[in-house]
């Protein structure tokens, strides 16, 4: 009598053990690499109780709709973002007087930019320190629009003042001026931080771009 | 209990390393890149290259956003293909798969060069896989070429691999990834080391239909341990690498300790101490001691368990084993202490548990985990790693471990990015409407200045004196005086000659001392009047030329001048109009941000309630099943102290 409840017990117990083993796996935390989450779904078919894979499977349908509205929400809220981007450049920085300044790296072995300043006319119109991801991001070939403003007509002065450790790990600092003519259509310009290799040294280079 | 009773207790608790070998066995990985976007070509345009500043920083919706400007804008001229094609890629990252799949499509539609084509299909590809559409994905795969770039082949086999994982087909899988694993030194080779391990382990415990491998049950299963056991001894610091080791390390474990517990062991104990799977070895460690009637040594992994976090269901299942194997040894005091401190921990963890389930009923936890990723920005391979340390999430890690969790939590996530989103452009809009009114006061202050009539008069007036002048050339071109071709300095010095004659003159009638000095006097003015003369009189053709040039030159100014005029005109005429538009724009913009801020707040609330939902369910499983430890504890002690009354009434002690 007590061996048959205590057997009962044991079939309850294991009953429960299973999806715990199951579980367990599934809530194992996971290193920094996202990929190794990737298997859920196989363990789900393999192990998951029953019961979990019921609920799961009522929710999937509504979470569907809802996936759905979210995803149609994300698309208004970036054309959304898109017209006003537009809006405001044609408002604020309108092409007559609208001028950009861009900022690049080329290798970058010779400098490590930690910062820069900018001028335009004697005036601090823009600095900037810069963090690695977004050092990582011109590494890798990404370009930034480091300003954008209004001048008039005519001839302007821009001055850089970059600043980071360079060869030899020595503190940097240097400086770059270019002037250049602000015409009817709008300026953009490019700084570029490119490897001289024969020098050993990092060059500033400023590109007007059409 | 029975030593009969014990042991079929054992003999049945060890049942549960075979589904939680098989679930192990599921842990396959994959080397995916997580963000998949294509690789971009040179930047040709600057407003490309800012696009992937933003990109490479993972700020998809900015990086969409941005390029979708610049697109409008007509200044990616250069990158017509690469954008479309960065574009997909972005909406894949960004979770807009629909308008992901659209692009790929279309790309594939258009006449586009062969890399093209299979980049299109392979991402087509990834994205059917990720929305769990395994047919329609491996159509898709099926339909990549030759033409795919180097870079992604590797990851196009691992994906068609694990397509053929998903859909349960592990011979297939096997066969996909045999390739990948001759590629040595490669820390992808070793996911599809593990991956194929797997798949190979599993097929061979399949039903015996499939074949196609063309090797034996025994053999696959023979290959797939010896590929889990390269893994198992990889030597690596990355941490993703060494994550890998200890999963090969546990799987192979678990799947010896019936057969090998010595093997089992010796796997077990290469897990790391501290990291995401040593729970699990340790409580494995402690079943290969007791399937080797080593009961004292099982209690040693699992003490150490037994002290650790106890929202881990295998903390729990030690702490119930500790007891077993303490009445396994026959050390009943200690053994219902031990089940008594089991019982107290259990209902301490029960307490805890319902107090998670009404704080996630008062919605507190949402505020938390929102406060916790608030500085990401939006991103579909985003993952919950960052639960908040706040005792109401103590138990979200074993709950949301699950996908669909990772799914609906994201989906919050983005829409509170939307919402944040929205209103810093609702604070930015009253500024656009400051540069509007002001731009049209500007307009209108300088629209009387600008009067076209006063313009035409001054044309008027400038043409008229450069027809007087024109013939005042002719009549000096007859002449060929040179005297009526002087600069303003030249008029000035011949003025200042005339004075100096004047004055010699003076001086001449009258008597002084200075009679004797003005022979000199002559002398100097004449050799600077001579030499003005001659300057003038043989510069006579340059002079009337210049004239000329200007002459002409100011009928060119005056016809700009009138073009000018009529393009201010027209200006003037469509400028109000123009006001009107950006003011109805403005408008518009403002009240749709308003109209969408609110979908996304009803949104949002009715993701909430899904979520908490999803993780009541999720609460009352785990509740549920340490109830159940708890009513085993409580069996076992009730049953050992049943033991010791009887032992006691019958005048002996328990033993």
């Amino acid at each position: 009598m007590k061996n048959s409840k205590l057997n009962q017990w044991l079939c309850a117990l294991l009953i429960c053990m299973l999806p715990a083993a199951a579980l367990a796996e599934d809530a194992m935390p996971v290193t920094g690499n996202p990929d190794v989450r990737e298997s859920a779904p196989i363990i789900e078919s393999v192990a998951s109780p029953a019961p979990v894979q019921n609920n799961s499977e009522v929710s999937v349908s509504d979470k569907r709709t809802l996936d759905d509205r979210v995803q149609a929400l994300k698309k208004e809220v970036k054309s959304l973002n898109r017209d006003l981007f537009i809006l405001e450049e044609e408002l604020l920085f309108p092409s007559s007087t609208q001028v950009a300044i861009f900022l690049s790296i080329d290798v970058g072995d010779f400098f490590k930019l930690d910062s820069v300043q900018l001028k335009i006319d004697d005036k601090v119109v823009a600095n900037h320190l810069y963090t690695k991801s977004e050092l990582g991001a011109l590494k890798r070939g990404g370009v930034q629009r480091l300003y954008i403003g209004n001048v008039k007509s005519g001839e302007h002065e821009l001055i850089a003042t970059f600043r980071g450790p360079g060869p030899n790990n020595r503190e940097y600092r240097r400086g770059t001026t270019v002037k250049f003519k602000k015409g009817s259509a709008a300026k953009f310009m490019e700084l570029r931080i490119v490897d001289a290799t024969k020098k050993l040294q990092p060059e500033f280079v400023v590109k007007e771009w059409e | 209990m029975s030593c009969l009773e014990l042991r079929v207790f054992f003999l049945k608790s060890f049942r549960f390393l075979t589904p939680l070998f098989l679930a192990a066995l599921g842990m396959t990985v994959s080397p995916l890149a997580v963000s998949g976007a294509p690789l971009p070509a040179a930047v040709k345009d600057p407003h490309y290259g800012s696009v992937l500043y933003e990109f490479y920083q993972q700020n998809y919706f900015s990086a969409a956003v941005n390029l979708l400007t610049a697109r409008q804008l007509e200044r990616l001229k250069h990158h017509d293909a690469d954008s479309e094609l960065l574009l997909g890629g972005l909406y894949l990252s960004y979770g807009l798969h629909s308008d992901a799949e659209e692009i790929f499509n279309k790309l594939i539609n258009d006449a586009v060069a062969p890399e093209v084509r299979d980049r299109a299909w392979f991402y087509l590809g990834k994205i059917r896989y990720q929305k769990q559409l395994f047919a329609e994905a491996e159509i898709a795969l099926s339909r990549v070429g030759d033409a795919l770039d180097e870079s992604l082949q590797e990851e196009f086999r691992i994906l068609k691999a694990n397509l053929l994982m998903a859909q349960e087909k592990y011979t297939e899988a096997a066969t996909a990834l045999q390739g990948l694993v001759e590629n040595e030194g490669e820390q992808k080779a070793n996911y599809a080391r593990f991956n194929l391990g797997v798949a190979l382990i599993r097929a061979s415990r399949e039903n015996d239909d499939q074949k196609e491998i063309g090797l034996e049950k025994d053999k696959r299963e023979e290959i797939g341990v010896q590929l889990l056991r390269e893994v198992a001894e990889l030597k690596s610091n990355a941490s993703d690498q060494k994550a890998l080791r200890d999963k090969a390390n546990l799987v192979l474990g678990f799947s010896f300790i019936d057969s090998m517990p010595m093997e089992a062991k010796h796997f077990l104990r290469r897990v790391r101490l501290q990291g995401p799977f040593s729970n699990k070895a340790l409580l494995g460690l402690g079943w290969a001691e007791v399937k080797l009637q080593r009961y004292e040594a099982a209690l040693v992994p699992w003490e150490e368990l037994a002290t650790r976090e106890r929202t881990d269901p295998a903390v729990f299942e030690a702490l119930l084993a500790k007891g077993n194997a303490l009445e396994r040894l026959r050390a009943f005091p200690q053994a219902m202490q031990s089940y008594r401190n089991s019982i107290t921990i259990f209902e301490r963890e029960l307490d805890a548990l319902n107090n998670t389930v009404v704080a996630v009923k008062k919605g507190r936890l949402w505020a938390d985990l929102l406060a916790q990723v608030s500085r990401n920005e939006m991103g579909w391979f985003w993952e919950a790693e960052l639960l908040p340390d706040t005792p109401e999430a103590r138990y979200l890690p074993v709950v949301m471990a699950e996908h669909g969790f990772h799914e609906a939590i994201k989906n919050l996530r983005d829409l509170w990015f939307l919402d944040k989103n929205l209103a810093r452009w609702m604070i930015e809009v009253p500024a656009l409407e400051n540069m509007l009114a002001l731009r049209r006061a500007t307009y209108d202050a300088q629209l009387d200045k600008l009067t076209p009539e006063q313009t035409l008069g001054h044309v008027q007036d400038v043409r008229i004196s450069r027809d007087i002048y024109v013939e005042e050339l002719a009549g000096i071109g007859e002449t060929r005086d040179a005297f009526k071709l002087l600069t303003s300095k030249e008029h000035k010095l011949m003025e200042r000659l005339s004075k100096v004659e004047e004055r010699i003159w003076r001086l001449s009638n009258q008597p002084g001392r200075h009679i004797q000095r003005l022979d000199s006097y002559r002398d100097r003015y004449r050799l600077y009047k001579g030499l003005l003369d001659y300057e003038i009189e043989t510069t006579y053709a340059i002079r009337f030329q210049q004239v000329k040039q200007s002459l002409n030159s100011l009928d060119g100014e005056l016809e700009e001048t009138l073009q000018r005029q009529n393009s201010l005109q027209r200006v003037r005429g469509s400028t109000p109009v123009n006001f009107s538009a950006y003011e109805k724009m403005i408008n518009n913009k403002r009240q749709r941000i308003a109209v969408l801020r609110k979908e996304i707040k009803t949104t949002f609330d009715e993701q909430q309630h899904q979520l908490q939902e999803m993780v009541d369910v999720e609460l009352d499983v785990l509740r549920a099943r340490l109830v159940d430890y708890l009513d085993q504890a409580r069996f076992s002690l009730a049953h050992l102290q049943d033991l010791a009354a009887d032992a006691a009434g019958s005048g002996k002690e328990l033993k």
